[in-house]
């Protein structure tokens, strides 16, 4: 228990009492408790933050939010401020996922998308990270986005968006991003999903269908069989349940749409699509199947392409109904009342 | 008396030095063509002085390095009204706004600066290359498709240099929002401001006949949205403002010289265009909040 507490707060002395300055309690439901103290603290100081200065010539300097992509815990704490809706993103590896959420921001820079407006973002340096290799300024002649890989772990981005019709109703959302391997390989081991904690925060599931493999007919019937056995997987594990949706996003639509098998190729992922929905249909909240151009390289189909309407299903997608459970008579205690909550969620 | 503090903020080249030389020059002469006049200055006024003198001379007035900041308050009188106020101006500089969005930490002395209740005069350039260009942009404007019958390669290409991601460059309105959402953010106290978002260089947007607003939306989308859906943050006025009164081109300069230094000025504010670039501060100070 001899581990620094921290807070970003100014003047906030949790390190010292153990109190937080805003009162909250416990202290780690504060969103700021476990940030870096506001002030640098390469020179840790009792009472002052200016005793930094004493470490050198270099003028001392305040800790500002780093704009990256964030973690489980940071989330947690920015959802204690605001309700937000997270959405998993997963498939297999270069499927589009980093892609997809990049081309989403790229459209806020130009303007309102999807009836929506940008409100803010706590995630803009890693966004911008992410479009640089589609940028001019790369040097590149070819869009990319880097990939994520194993080792990154699970990483969130946020953007909060407001309806141009009610620009009062602002949505959070959370986009999951964790490298394709990740998921693939839990395929071997089912109950390696119940472990992975975007899934069990999701409203809604976005499962991409990599449209350039199903392009390649030695491909095509292993990309779609993975499909589905991943379906069952998460469904059999209990990592989804029916208050989530699912969403087949086929992906690169432009490359499927080049393709000289096109039709044979949409008509497959129709019957995939059906049969997932005939199977699966009673144990989840919805199965919708989507198919997008995010970034078409060879630029025959708009930037974002039909993704506006998947936005839109992100936001709009109906929580859940709300349970009525039959209360405890007379919940007296705390803990009566906790029982009623436990019996709502079972 | 009212006493509030305000501060010019924008990136490298984005126009605050030569608006603050005009302004210096304008208040402290005391010309007809502001309201405000000056009653003292406090601080070191040597920089002042030196970015006033390239201003009249209709030089290039010169980039504020990091070295080169100086705090100076003017004590200025609003003869309208007859209230004094107080407006501090920290000019640093662009370099040091650069750090805020690549390091992420900011001068603490700056953080102090930025941390107040008063207005803030954020300046973007009118003449400006487009910093949001995609690949896709430069490559699919018609003149592509002449010899791609080996276009199956075209995703790779060994003779691209790449460049490395390099924070400083990423689009300015980018930049811009996220300075808007730290100052709301821990550890800065969240509050209402007044901001006024001054498009330098208005000049070369005269032939477009859009208002500083609208090019604001056409310009940095963004930026625009962000401010429009964050008005319980922000009450914002957007401003054009060339101090300089047009392009430094030998010919011009003759002309522009030619002029009484106030009034080569153009400040298009609240729909009308005119000669005084201190109603963005007076706005600032209008105790109407």
């Amino acid at each position: 228990m001899n581990e620094k507490l921290t807070c970003s707060t100014p003047g906030c002395e949790v390190a010292i009492d153990g109190s937080c300055l805003e009162g909250h309690d416990p202290i780690q439901s504060c969103p700021h408790f476990g940030q870096p103290d506001a002030i640098d603290d390469r020179e840790p100081s009792e009472d002052s933050p200016k005793t930094s200065q004493e470490a050198g010539q270099e003028k001392p300097k305040v800790q500002l939010p780093h704009g990256e992509s964030l973690s489980q815990l940071e989330v947690d704490a920015q959802q204690l401020q605001r309700a937000a809706r997270f959405v998993v993103i997963m498939g297999d590896t270069s499927s589009g996922k980093s892609t997809l959420v990049c081309s989403l921001y790229e459209k806020f820079l130009r303007g309102a998308f999807a009836d929506r407006s940008f409100v803010a973002s706590t995630t803009l340096c890693a966004f911008e990270r992410l479009a640089h290799q589609s940028r001019a300024i790369s040097g590149a002649s070819t869009p990319d986005t880097e990939r994520t890989y194993v080792s990154e772990g699970l990483q969130y981005y946020h953007l909060a968006l407001a309806g141009l019709e009610n620009p009062s109703r602002r949505t959070d959302l959370f986009f999951s991003d964790r490298a394709g391997e990740t998921y693939r390989s839990a395929m071997d081991q089912p109950h390696e999903f119940k472990t992975f904690p975007e899934l069990s925060v999701a409203r809604i599931v976005a499962l991409l269908i990599d449209g350039a493999r199903l392009a390649q007919p030695q491909e095509l019937h292993e990309v779609l069989a993975t499909i589905g056995r991943m379906v069952r997987a998460m469904l059999d594990s209990g990592a989804l349940n029916d208050t989530q949706h699912l969403q087949l996003v086929m992906t690169k639509r432009d490359e499927v749409k080049r393709s000289e098998n096109r039709d044979a190729i949409e008509m497959q992922v129709a019957s995939l699509v059906e049969r997932l929905q005939s199977n699966f249909g009673s144990r989840i909240a919805t199965i919708q199947y989507f198919a997008i151009s995010a970034r078409d390289p060879k630029g025959e189909h708009q930037p974002a392409d039909r993704c506006d309407a998947l936005l839109s299903a992100w936001i709009d997608a109906p929580e859940p109904p709300v349970r009525i459970v039959e209360q405890n008579e007379d919940p007296s205690t705390g803990f009566d009342r906790l029982a009623t909550i436990t019996r709502a969620r079972a | 008396m009212s006493s509030q503090r305000h501060i010019i903020l924008g990136f490298p080249e984005s126009g605050k030095t030569t608006y603050l030389a005009a302004l210096w020059h304008v208040i402290e002469a005391g010309p007809k063509t502001t309201s405000l006049t000056l009653e003292k200055i406090t601080g070191d006024a040597r920089y002042l002085n030196k970015i006033v003198e390239a201003w009249l001379r209709c030089d290039e007035v010169p980039r504020t390095y990091l070295s080169d900041e100086q705090k100076v308050s003017l004590y200025v009188r609003d003869s309208k009204t007859g209230d004094t106020m107080i407006l501090s101006l920290p000019d640093f500089s662009g370099e040091t706004f650069q750090e805020i969005f690549a390091d992420r930490h900011c001068l603490e002395e700056l953080y102090g600066d930025l941390d107040e209740d008063g207005g803030i005069l954020f300046f973007v350039n009118a003449d400006r290359a487009n910093d949001t260009m995609s690949i896709l942009d430069h490559g699919f404007d018609g003149e592509d498709d002449e010899d791609d019958e080996d276009d199956e390669t075209a995703n790779t290409n060994p003779e691209d240099i790449l460049q490395e991601f390099d924070a400083r460059k990423v689009p300015e309105q980018t930049r811009i929002v996220d300075l808007l959402q730290l100052l709301q953010t821990a550890p800065f106290v969240q509050r209402n401001r007044r901001i006024t978002i001054v498009v330098s260089a208005w000049d070369v947007t005269l032939e477009d006949r859009i208002t500083p607003q609208e090019w604001v939306a056409r310009e940095m989308p963004l930026l625009d949205q962000y401010l429009a859906n964050n008005a319980k943050l922000y009450e914002t006025r957007f401003c054009g403002v060339s101090a300089q009164g047009g392009v430094l081109t030998a010919a011009t300069r003759n002309s522009l010289l030619a002029k009484d230094p106030a009034k080569r000025v153009i400040c298009h504010w609240d729909g009308q265009s005119g000669q005084d670039i201190t109603l963005p501060l007076r706005w600032l100070s209008a105790n109407d909040h």
